[in-house]
């Protein structure tokens, strides 16, 4: 006991610093190092799920990327395919119309060439007529007679054989 | 030659509050724990906010340091985290009232008082750590909590099956389960008379310094006090931690563990 006098140990005092020390550690408890703790962690949680939301989106990112790559060389390919079509097509249509213009042309030239070919052929035969009529009454004239209906027919048929032949 | 006085191994009375003495280094523990309140209340204003500013920083720096410092040792996060206010307290409050302790007035304001019979010169403010009472005080927290964190971990056949083993079942374990009771004991004195042996001889050698040469001497020597204080607060709650830790431990892995026990104990001393 002498030797706890020496050192000063008194009960009341070891008492108060036992207090002390627990309201200490409560109020830096309370204080300190549950909030701040738990900052720490909450922010480590927050910054991981960031990073793994920043992984995921990237990762979508690449897909989306390659859906859109995948999208545009499919685009490229039915753009060649449509144009292909198209200048076939177009090529079509054109070897038609020169088709029908030619064969209207030919049509055309067939037409004219009948109605050139009727022409003669109806001025031919006016002129056969008048020609015949002009060498009956020449005839007459010459003869100093009038043939009768039966000769007239009979000439007129002989000449139509032969003019023909004269005017060729 | 001038009047030189080394300080008592007792700490002095300055009043009485009724019966309670007021003595100097219970002051210096009240002034402590309003400098740690007053740190408390500035981090209480700082609002926790999700982005700090300069202070909180420093101590959300701080506390996460030490935090992963303990946890090293105890290799379980949950379980330093069940730890962590005892142990963290122990270290900054001492840490707090060891640097304290160097800071000039300490131990040289003076009024006139009665100690022991004696009319002398005593010191307002002394550290608080050269006082055995409070030493001894933090002691008996670090091994009473140190039963309550094992009896909570083991429940309370398991951890007091650690010390009384019946003796017809295992006589060496029994034995030894005696001198394992006789070593919780002692680790109350050998925390009380470390921290109080080295901030008291601290005190001693920087009064009997400056009283060799006033100017300039003394400043190594509160570098190495600064260290001392430093080192003791560390050693007083690493010690806490890794005895809290071996009680939490169960009985199959606290044998496994006796060799860790012994290198860890070890470096004990050499440290004070």
């Amino acid at each position: 006991m002498e030797l706890l006098t020496k050192l000063g140990i008194q009960w009341g005092l070891l008492i108060a610093q036992i207090v002390n020390f627990l309201i200490v550690a409560g109020v830096l408890g309370f204080f300190i190092y549950k909030p701040i703790l738990k900052l720490l962690d909450d922010r480590t949680e927050r910054i991981r799920a960031a990073a793994e939301k920043a992984k995921k989106l990237e990762e979508q990112a690449k897909e989306m990327e390659a859906i859109r790559v995948e999208k545009l060389k499919k685009i490229d390919a039915e753009c060649g395919k449509l144009l292909e079509t198209a200048k076939k097509q177009a090529e079509q249509v054109q070897a038609d119309i020169l088709e029908r213009a030619s064969k209207e042309a030919a049509l055309l030239i067939e037409r004219g060439k009948q109605s050139v070919a009727e022409e003669r052929d109806r001025a031919l035969s006016e002129l056969q007529g008048r020609i015949a009529g002009v060498i009956v009454g020449l005839s007459e004239k010459i003869l100093a007679r009038e043939f009768s209906s039966a000769d007239q027919t009979r000439i007129l048929e002989s000449l139509k054989k032969d003019i023909p032949a004269l005017l060729k | 030659m001038a009047h030189f006085e080394t300080p008592p191994l007792a700490s002095e009375t300055l009043a009485h509050i009724g019966s309670f003495p007021v003595r100097n280094t219970l002051i210096m523990a009240w002034l402590a724990m309003a400098v740690l309140f007053l740190v408390a209340y500035f981090v209480r204003r700082t609002r926790y906010r999700e982005v700090p500013g300069r202070f909180q920083g420093f101590i959300e720096i701080m506390v996460e340091a030490l935090f992963n410092f303990f946890d090293s040792i105890v290799q379980d996060r949950k379980q330093t985290k069940r730890f962590f206010p005892i142990v963290a307290t122990i270290f900054i409050f001492l840490l707090t009232a060891n640097w304290m302790g160097i800071l000039p007035g300490v131990g040289s304001i003076t009024i006139l008082g009665e100690h022991e019979g004696k009319i002398l010169n005593l010191p307002i403010f002394r550290s608080m750590n050269a006082d055995v009472n409070m030493t001894l005080a933090i002691a008996i927290i670090s091994v009473v909590a140190t039963q309550i964190y094992g009896v909570w971990a083991l429940g309370f056949f398991s951890y007091a099956g650690k010390f009384f083993v019946a003796p017809w079942k295992d006589p060496i374990g029994s034995f030894v389960g005696i001198l394992e009771l006789i070593a919780e004991c002692a680790k109350i004195i050998s925390f009380t008379f470390r921290l109080f042996g080295n901030i008291f001889a601290g005190e001693v050698l920087l009064v009997v310094i400056s009283f060799l040469m006033p100017y300039l001497a003394p400043i190594p020597f509160m570098g190495l006090e600064l260290f001392v204080g430093f080192i003791q607060a560390l050693v007083f709650s690493l010690l806490t931690l890794v005895f809290i830790k071996m009680g939490t431990t169960g009985h199959g892995e606290h044998h496994a563990s006796s060799h860790a026990h012994a290198s860890h104990a070890a470096p004990s001393p050499a440290l004070t």
